[in-house]
């Protein structure tokens, strides 16, 4: 069988890649597929952390590309979800302790068993970004409303168009009483700048931040509205026609009296 | 806050979001066209130059500018303010 590599980017640091790679990944296996979440961050090891299996690890994929063991020995198995496996990241080794051609290999090897191999890719756009888009076949590109994530994001776009095409856009951490009050861009605003394909949108939530604390995703406690957004978010990524609500802040009224008034 | 600003913030608009889209439509152009200040301002100066080699142009308002719009095409603008004996006239192109 051949999965799918997908690379979870976004230029800048801190927009909730991690957090995005974790909870697709969760809502991917628990739909039944098989799954592995590669940590692309050498040197900074958070994906274990944010799974909620730093205990467990035993090697990393530095080990792996350089033959210090098998595949097979890194794979930490999630705890919830037998189908669900992670390869973490080196905490001590540097960027250029793997290459691209590695990371392609790996990828390939672990398609042949898996439904999907996701990458967490790591800020920036030098070494460790070159070796995350290697491996994949499409991308996801994540970013929060606001100006550098944006314009980053666009830069990362550019970049992806000319290796794995067209990627599909997140954006996170949207505050609907903030696109209220027309201080946040809204998803409309976002997909007028990047005109990317748009794959979700994740609200605000306080529930990324006590599952950060627990190590226990947010996909995987119904009800929150960031960890409802990504079970969306991976049904779409199986095809399913998942409609995306509309959360741009507006209620319908005061939507179409604006229409009328200002003309949007 | 004015009647009208606080209508227009009741519908989401004249917040600072507007300021951070057309912002970023302006920083983000530049990114893609791969054009930074100093190419910019060559750009500027071999334009500034070609034209005045077939026309009496006034240097100080000829200015050179990128319009982008989500729906539409991305236009520079040159606007050259031509000497023509009596007056001057400005050929917006």
């Amino acid at each position: 069988m051949s999965g799918r590599a997908i690379v979870v980017t976004s230029g800048k640091g801190g927009v909730g890649k991690t957090t995005a790679t974790a909870n697709i990944g969760l809502g991917l296996a628990s739909q039944g597929k098989k799954v592995v979440l590669i940590d692309g961050d050498i040197g900074l090891r958070n994906l274990d952390l944010i799974m909620g299996v730093e205990n467990r690890v035993v090697y990393n994929i530095v080990d792996v590309v350089s033959g210090r063991c098998q595949p097979r020995q890194a794979l930490v198995k999630d705890k919830r979800i037998s189908s669900l496996f992670l390869i973490p990241a080196s905490q001590i080794d540097q960027k250029e302790a793997i290459n691209a051609d590695q990371m392609r290999d790996l990828s390939a090897q672990l398609k042949e068993e898996f439904d999907f191999v996701l990458i967490d890719c790591p800020a920036g756009i030098e070494q460790g970004f070159r070796n995350a888009v290697a491996a994949a076949d499409e991308a996801i590109v994540v970013t929060t409303p606001d100006v550098s994530p944006v314009r980053d994001a666009d830069r990362v776009i550019g970049l992806l168009q000319s290796s794995l095409g067209e990627p599909q856009l997140i954006i996170n951490r949207m505050s609907m009483a903030m696109v209220k009050r027309g201080d946040m861009l809204d998803q409309q605003d976002v997909l007028d700048i990047l005109a990317v394909r748009l794959l979700g949108i994740v609200p605000e939530d306080e529930a990324v931040v006590i599952a950060g604390n627990k190590g226990t995703p947010v996909v995987l406690n119904g009800g929150s509205p960031s960890g409802d957004a990504y079970g969306r978010i991976a049904r779409r990524i199986l095809g399913e026609d998942v409609p995306i609500p509309e959360l741009n802040g507006h209620n319908s009224l005061a939507k179409r009296l604006g229409k009328i008034l200002f003309g949007r | 806050m004015t009647l009208t600003e606080r209508i227009q913030h009741f519908f989401g608009k004249g917040g600072s979001k507007d300021a951070a889209k057309s912002r970023l439509l302006l920083v983000l152009q530049d990114d893609r066209l791969g054009l930074t200040a100093e190419k910019k301002e060559a750009l500027r100066k071999d334009i500034l130059e070609a034209i005045r080699k077939h026309l009496d142009i006034d240097a100080e308002g000829f200015t050179m500018e990128f319009v982008s719009s989500p729906t539409d095409q991305n236009k520079m603008h040159v606007s050259a303010p031509v000497q023509v004996g009596r007056g001057t006239v400005n050929f917006s192109k």
